[in-house]
């Protein structure tokens, strides 16, 4: 039998036609391709001055230090505090070794606590809903300042500061829609070492109804943990 | 017509200072506690307008019959007039000091709805000022 180079292309163009076919089919459908970290956004890092902030503890995430726990057990844990609390919408960012995890803006009254209703998640400080003779004056006579707040989960293995920089209200609303809807398989798949922390980083705005720009206060006026107590986060990560 | 001139005039002057005080002092004291955010003269810019031009007719014709020394509280008064004018200047202020109070009910900014009141105040000031305008001339001339 006499094979020449002509047979050889013959009897191999099928297979090669079948491989760029696969190969073809792969990049139509990126889906079934699992992200890389690399794609995952990144979050701001340093973090910018946040207006207060709070290392949860880590007992919240393992009960006891042989218990092994992976990043993807501690958004769990964060998503289903969140969940509770009333924050759906969230945003996942990549942060070095681990993720941070951003939750929508919210409108809070001056406890920290979250304003009822559609005004929790409006943008704008709106008109006064429960009369209260306190609440009207102040609404009469001055600016009525909205108070914003925006949470953000840093879950890290990373010693890190905030840098110097200050964000804007209008920069953090974007926040939400920048990052991922879910963390990255890969990044979930991680240890939650020994190393890692759970950092809640707390940033607040206040807004005149009047003003058109909001103000980032930082300091902030309560304490990291007084906000996550009264936005109901703190409770629910907390193992019982 | 048993009320007095002098009577309905003080009566209509009243009303005018009062409601003027009143908004006065409300725009006054949110500009001092920074309702405004800075722009506390486009607030001013609104009230001045409002009670002023009325205002001025009002002590205008006061002055001049403290200059006058006549018989003027025998001189017939047509109270239909008088009333006329003491309703639309109550309803007017009425209506000023709604505007200015029922705002933080109101989806709209502070000066977003002064700047929008000049809709309804407008003609009921200029119905106000033609009545208070017909009392006093009708008065002068019967």
């Amino acid at each position: 039998m006499v094979i020449t180079q002509k047979s050889i292309i013959r009897n191999l163009m099928p297979y090669y036609f079948i491989l760029l076919l696969v190969a073809g089919c792969a990049k139509k459908h990126p889906g079934t391709t699992r992200s890389a970290p690399d794609e995952f956004p990144a979050f701001p890092w340093p973090p910018p001055k946040a207006s207060a902030m709070a290392n949860l503890p880590n007992k919240f995430f393992r009960t006891s230090e042989e218990e092994i726990v992976h990043l993807q057990d501690v958004d769990s844990r964060l998503s289903d505090a969140l969940d509770s609390a009333g924050y759906v919408e969230k945003s996942y960012y990549a942060v070095p070794d681990g993720f941070a995890l951003v939750a929508r803006l919210e409108q809070i009254n001056t406890d920290g606590k979250p304003k009822s209703g559609s005004d929790r998640w409006a943008v704008e400080v709106g008109p006064v809903r429960e009369f209260s003779l306190s609440a009207y004056l102040r609404a009469l006579f001055t600016g009525e300042p909205g108070y914003f707040r925006l949470i953000v989960f840093i879950v890290t293995s990373q010693p890190f500061s905030q840098s110097d920089k200050t964000i804007s209200r209008s920069e953090v609303i974007g926040w939400l829609s920048g990052g991922f809807n879910k963390i990255p398989a890969e990044v979930g798949m991680r240890l939650y070492s020994k190393e890692h922390n759970c950092t809640a980083l707390i940033y607040e705005f206040e807004k005149k109804r009047e003003e058109e720009t909001a103000q980032t206060l930082i300091p902030g006026r309560l304490s990291a943990k007084t906000h996550l107590e009264n936005s109901e986060i703190w409770n629910g990560i907390r193992r019982e | 017509m048993t009320t007095s001139l002098t009577k309905c005039k003080k009566s209509l002057a009243k009303v005018w200072f009062l409601g003027a005080g009143i908004v006065f002092v409300l725009i006054f004291l949110q500009t001092l506690f920074g309702k405004y955010s800075g722009q506390e003269e486009k607030a001013w810019s609104w009230f001045l307008p409002t009670v002023i031009p009325n205002l001025s007719l009002i002590i205008g014709i006061l002055v001049a019959d403290a200059k006058h020394v006549l018989s003027e509280d025998e001189r017939k008064i047509d109270p239909f007039l008088f009333k006329l004018a003491l309703s639309l200047s109550i309803v007017y202020f009425a209506v000023v000091l709604s505007t200015v109070l029922i705002q933080p009910f109101t989806d709209m900014l502070i000066l977003e709805l002064l700047e929008r009141s000049n809709l309804w105040l407008a003609p009921l000031q200029g119905l106000a000022a033609a009545s208070l305008g017909a009392f006093f001339i009708k008065t002068e001339k019967s």
